[in-house]
């Protein structure tokens, strides 16, 4: 690997341990302490990667992406940050930003690692880029066998917490992907969804499992890639920004929050999406509650 | 009345006229008892002839009573057989006098009339002394009512003075006591009873004696200002008012101070302020948090970085140590910080610069999600000191600043500049270039609870608080407010002292 990563924080600390960290992976890193900085550098050569603070004083990581994007569209870019991604929903969605990195506590860098690999290679199908133990795998063709399955797959989690987690999100997910990726119905009409639906070949929904000392993962996938970011981010939005009224916007919303609820509930959720081919949802607990905090925003499209 | 008159009615005769003459009485006639009335001299004696009564009537009679109540009347018996029966036994009672007619002639008449006008004579300072005597008792009923009705109202006063729940003591010109009442006594912690005429400084303790000293010389000077001071003492705290008190000639007539345990309301006010600053802590809360977690993952990621390096790397080893331990005081510094503010703390009532109190005041702003995007702009002057508790004002000047950003909403500057106003004043101007102060709310800013926050966000109480503590530290606040374009201007008088060196 000989990727360069432009690294931007106004932390001088923290260029220095991170480009530390990068370097030690085979990167070559730049440091710029701000967005001006950070521009007049990408004038100067060409980087693979720009990674940048939230932030900082002047211009911020979202402008910063936004310029960079715009003058140079080959450029992959991610924005990290010590703060509540949540906060940051509204403007993920203005600036079209799917991934931004927590600067988590315990620190989290096993997790950048596979992040920064990702984007910058494309590939982020497949559970097995998250857990090394084995993965088991199955097809669902009708609701009564999604049921059957989620208990099976459920049992298979060493943690009890685990497990907890796991089953309301994975229900959340499987009715989702059957309804919206398979079948294409309408959120807003769900009294009008066939209560037994069985899938054609091309419509099946493939689920992938697994676990390792670290973690245990599940993978929901469809072969529509019928979901956007734009929708994700506009549904994570509308249920976590909050109106005048102190309520969250979509709290009438008839759909859209099975997305937020999965996020809350799973220590990570992670969305891949092939446009008009697949959409993969991951879902992964950390056996241990050690990086219990803000969670990354982890959208891949393609 | 003239008592040498003598009216004789019915009765003519040369030697009683030559012999009243020459014993100095003048002689009044009348024909008839009728035309007694017609007379115009008030005579003293009345000398009837027997024959003006041979008709004598009821009413007659009575009149002639009624006369002789009033001055003594002799009848002239010219023959007793004659008499009326009921005047003759008044004759013979005694009750009227009699006379014959030889005794005119003979001039013996002039010895009973003296008699009888030393009786008149006698008779009238009677009356006059009966007169006085009844003006006397009225007199005497009066003042017994005055005096019934002062009593009461001096039980009135009494009363009232001892069941105020406000100390009161009185001095004259001297300083020295007319009156203090039970509850200055209580207040005061005094046990002495006696304290007329004693000098107020003997009984005021002594960390407030300099105090009421002060107030008192000052109140003398200049009448027209009343002055008030709030002290400690004996773990209270009270409001003492020095007045002058001022006589019906508009002269000054001594000092009323009055005093009031307001404990209870200091309490309540330093509650309320507390609990607005907690609820602005609660605001700035998340973005505390957030400013540990950046510290905090440093120090996680150079854990990692130390776990991971061989510990034989000394150079490695040492700079990830280094940045541990800065960032280590960093979470520290940012936790003290916190503390410092919240802190219920006694307070810190001194002297303190007005450049140092903004930028505290900046810092904790700056914990707010959307300071950073703004422009700050510093124009402080040379550093002037004010009087006061350093807490209270830190808390004025975050109030207004966090207005002022939230104003401005994530793009603007937020200018902030100290300096001195006129009569020696230190002013600081919190400018933002937010969308301005609608006129219709200008004049609500200051209301308590009044916000145009969203529910849950805000008290409605931080510059209704400004508004407090700076008046209370005898300062203003104003506003200046067009579209991109408000200004805070708070005033405070400046510690002369400290200033001038």
């Amino acid at each position: 690997m000989d990727e360069s990563i432009l690294l931007v924080d106004d932390e001088h600390d923290f260029l220095e341990v991170m480009s530390d960290l990068l370097r030690d992976e085979g990167y070559g890193v730049t440091c710029a302490h701000n967005g001006p900085e950070a521009l007049a550098l990408l004038e100067q050569r060409t980087f693979d990667l720009l990674l940048s603070d939230i932030n900082m004083p002047g211009m911020k990581g979202f402008e910063l992406l936004a310029t960079a994007q715009k003058r140079y569209p080959a450029l992959k870019r991610a924005l990290i940050t010590a703060y509540d991604v949540r906060d940051y929903l509204s403007y993920a969605k203005e600036y079209d930003i799917g991934n931004i990195i927590t600067k988590s506590i315990n620190f989290n860098f096993d997790e950048i690692r596979v992040l920064l690999r990702n984007i910058l290679t494309e590939e982020v199908f497949g559970l097995d880029r998250y857990i090394t133990g084995p993965i088991g795998s199955s097809t669902i063709r009708s609701i009564a066998n999604a049921d059957d399955l989620l208990t099976r797959i459920i049992a298979t989690f060493p943690n009890p917490v685990t497990r907890g987690k796991f089953k309301h999100a994975l229900g959340e997910i499987i009715i989702n992907a059957v309804y919206y990726g398979a079948k294409n119905e309408r959120g807003d009409k769900k009294e009008l969804w066939p209560a037994n639906v069985t899938l054609a070949p091309h419509e099946a929904i493939t689920v992938a499992w697994g676990s390792d000392a670290v973690m245990s993962g599940v993978a929901v996938t469809d072969q529509r890639g019928a979901l956007t970011k734009k929708d994700v981010l506009y549904w994570l939005e509308r249920n976590t920004v909050r109106g005048a009224d102190g309520l969250s916007l979509g709290i009438l919303d008839e759909h859209g929050k099975g997305l937020f609820i999965t996020r809350e509930t799973t220590d990570r959720l992670i969305i891949n999406i092939k446009r008009d081919k697949t959409t993969e949802i991951i879902m992964l607990n950390y056996n241990q509650g050690k990086y219990d905090g803000h969670k990354p925003l982890w959208i891949h499209e393609f | 009345m003239v008592l040498t008159h003598i009216l004789c009615v019915g009765i003519t005769s040369q030697v009683l006229e030559r012999t009243c003459a020459a014993h100095g009485y003048v002689l009044v006639h009348a024909p008839s008892i009728e035309a007694c009335a017609q007379v115009d001299q008030v005579c003293g004696l009345m000398l009837l002839h027997q024959d003006v009564l041979s008709d004598l009537s009821v009413a007659s009679m009575e009149q002639l009573y009624f006369l002789n109540n009033t001055i003594p009347v002799i009848i002239l018996i010219a023959d007793y057989a004659r008499l009326p029966v009921s005047l003759g036994s008044k004759l013979r009672e005694g009750t009227l006098e009699y006379v014959y007619e030889h005794e005119i002639e003979s001039g013996l008449i002039a010895g009973r009339i003296d008699r009888l006008y030393l009786y008149a004579q006698l008779n009238q300072s009677i009356l006059a002394m009966q007169h006085n005597l009844g003006d006397q008792q009225t007199l005497r009923q009066e003042l017994k009512l005055r005096e019934t009705m002062l009593d009461h109202e001096r039980r009135l006063n009494a009363d009232l003075i001892a069941s105020l729940t406000i100390g009161l003591i009185i001095l004259d010109t001297d300083g020295q006591i007319i009156l203090l009442n039970d509850h200055a006594r209580l207040l005061l912690a005094i046990a002495a009873n006696d304290l007329f005429g004693v000098s107020y400084f003997s009984i005021f303790p002594a960390e407030i004696r300099a105090d009421v000293a002060d107030m008192i010389s000052s109140v003398q000077a200049d009448s027209t200002q009343d002055r008030i001071k709030k002290v400690r003492f004996n773990h209270h705290v009270l409001e003492i008012s020095c007045h002058r008190m001022i006589d019906y000639q508009r002269r000054s007539s001594g000092i009323l101070l009055l005093m009031q345990d307001i404990s209870e309301q200091e309490a309540m006010s330093a509650q309320l302020y507390q609990a607005e600053k907690l609820a602005t802590m609660g605001t700035m809360l998340s973005g505390i948090a957030h400013e540990l977690r950046n510290p905090l993952s440093i120090i996680s990621a150079r854990l990692l970085r130390l776990r991971m390096q061989p510990l034989s790397d000394h150079v490695q080893t040492d700079k990830n140590l280094q940045s541990i331990e800065t960032q280590v005081q960093r979470c520290a510094a940012i936790i003290d910080n916190l503390l410092n503010f919240a802190r219920n703390r006694v307070a810190r009532t001194g002297y303190h610069g007005i450049n140092e109190i903004c930028e505290e005041a900046i810092a904790y702003a700056a914990y707010q999600a959307n300071f950073s995007a703004l422009k700050v702009c510093r124009k402080f002057g040379e550093e002037l000191f004010v009087y006061g508790d350093r807490s209270r004002f830190v808390q004025v000047v975050l109030n207004i600043i966090n207005n002022a950003v939230d104003a401005m909403n994530d793009a603007g500057t937020l200018t902030i500049k100290t300096g001195a106003g006129d009569g020696g004043s230190v002013l600081v101007d919190i400018n933002d270039t937010g969308p301005g102060i609608d006129k219709a709310i200008r004049k609500k800013i200051f209301d308590p609870f009044f916000t145009t926050r969203e529910p849950g966000h805000g008290t409605g109480l931080g510059l209704t608080i400004a508004y407090k503590i700076v008046t209370e530290s005898k300062g203003e606040i104003r506003v200046a407010s067009e579209p991109g374009n408000t200004t805070f201007t708070i005033k405070l008088p400046s510690s002369k002292e400290k200033n001038n060196g």
